[in-house]
């Protein structure tokens, strides 16, 4: 048994993640984070809306949605959507609950409503072109801003910080392949993650630094977006 | 906590565990993509549900209850993706075949409930006793699982050899 153990332990160490694959899976990490913040964001203007109808006319509404939610919320723990709780500790309990000592993991994500927002807590300007859709505005670890829309069918990410950045403010830890400075004061580069390629535009700007990067634009598309919001 | 500390917090957290949960995604999937797919899934988990930890020994726990229910239910989806659809993926390039991939392939080739008790027991060195807790199974359950999964690891890797 000790020899079984020592073979399947060896060959569990033996497994090395692919080179970059700590950086590429942290990025990948904060932006499924930062998508899933803007779900829930989307859906709390529903809530409130609809808890302005009766009383009456609500349970009608909800009754059954609201036990189907139950059924399927029943069943997903049973079905072992969630892990087991372990040792009686609570994985949900709420920040307040949290004794000292432990270690408490809070979202670095924060979803604001609005640029004019992020102007008023960071102390930056975020711009986005006329036109831009569907945006949405985070804080990051209270020093970062972020922006995502879209404009012309492609999805954009625009960040900026007035703290020099001790990382790629992207979070995007990619290669750069190519590098080219642009009329106007940025510098663009094409950044391949291993998963994806984006194009990228960094730049300066009030004493903030801005980085844009989308992956599903073209070089053009990016300079525009660029040009607009510059 | 203030927000600038939670995120290094975080990654203080992740640089903790990246590894194992990474390598017990490893145990699940052989694509690099759907590992570290799966590996980013965990601590998205974490990272968005405010989680509290006890102590680093809980922190483990539930992470690796957490990731091999995750991977269980990828597997899960992904049987039924590739039973809907004739035209599979296409294969990854095989490991390069030494022992430990041998063992590795052995315990990928068991099932769930095996996989899971084989990385408890042999791996993080927990007791039946305590598998069960976590597992939410009978002690006896966990103790018949391990016996059954060292006899089929011996016979799938007395064959390849």
């Amino acid at each position: 048994m000790k020899d079984d153990r020592e073979k399947i332990k060896n060959a569990i160490d033996a497994i090395e993640p692919a080179p970059g694959a700590r950086d590429r899976m942290l990025a990948e990490i904060y932006r499924k984070a930062a998508e899933q913040g803007r779900e829930q964001v989307d859906t709390v203007p529903v809530k409130s809306a609809r808890a302005s109808a009766t009383f009456y006319k609500k349970a009608a509404r909800w009754a059954l949605p609201a036990a189907a939610v139950f059924v399927l919320f029943i069943a997903g723990t049973l079905m072992n959507g969630r892990p087991a709780p372990l040792d009686g500790a609570a994985p949900g309990t709420s920040r307040e609950e949290a004794p000292s000592g432990q270690t408490e993991l809070v979202n670095p994500f924060r979803a604001v409503d609005s640029a004019e927002e992020l102007k008023a807590m960071l102390g930056i300007d975020v711009r986005l072109p006329e036109g831009a859709e569907d945006p949405s505005f985070a804080v990051i670890a209270g020093k970062t801003a972020q922006a995502s829309f879209g404009y012309e069918g492609c999805s954009y990410t625009l960040r900026a910080s007035s703290q020099a950045p001790a990382e790629d403010l992207s979070g995007l830890y990619g290669e750069v392949k190519d590098a080219e400075e642009l009329d106007g004061g940025g510098r663009y580069e094409t950044v391949d993650t291993g998963a994806s390629a984006y194009n990228m535009i960094t730049w300066d700007e009030g004493g903030a630094s801005y980085v844009l990067f989308s992956e599903d634009c073209d070089k053009q598309a990016a300079e525009k977006v660029f040009s607009l919001i510059k | 906590m203030p927000a600038a500390e939670g995120l290094s917090a975080f990654e203080s957290f992740y640089d903790r565990h990246w590894k194992t949960v990474y390598r017990i995604c490893m145990m699940f999937f052989q694509s690099e993509a759907d590992v570290e797919d799966c590996t980013e899934d965990v601590f998205v988990k974490v990272l968005t549900g405010g989680m509290v930890f006890k102590d680093e020994v809980h922190e483990k726990k539930w992470l690796s209850v957490a990731a091999m229910n995750l991977c269980k239910d990828r597997l899960r989806s992904k049987k039924r993706r590739d039973e809907s659809n004739i035209d599979d993926e296409p294969e990854i390039a095989q490991e390069e075949k030494d022992d430990n991939s041998d063992v590795l392939e052995a315990v990928r080739a068991l099932p769930d409930k095996y996989r899971e008790v084989i990385w408890l027991f042999y791996y993080e060195g927990y007791q039946a006793d305590e598998i069960a807790r976590m597992l939410e199974r009978p002690p006896s359950t966990v103790r018949n699982q391990l016996r059954d999964a060292r006899a089929l690891l011996k016979e799938v890797l007395e064959k390849e050899r």
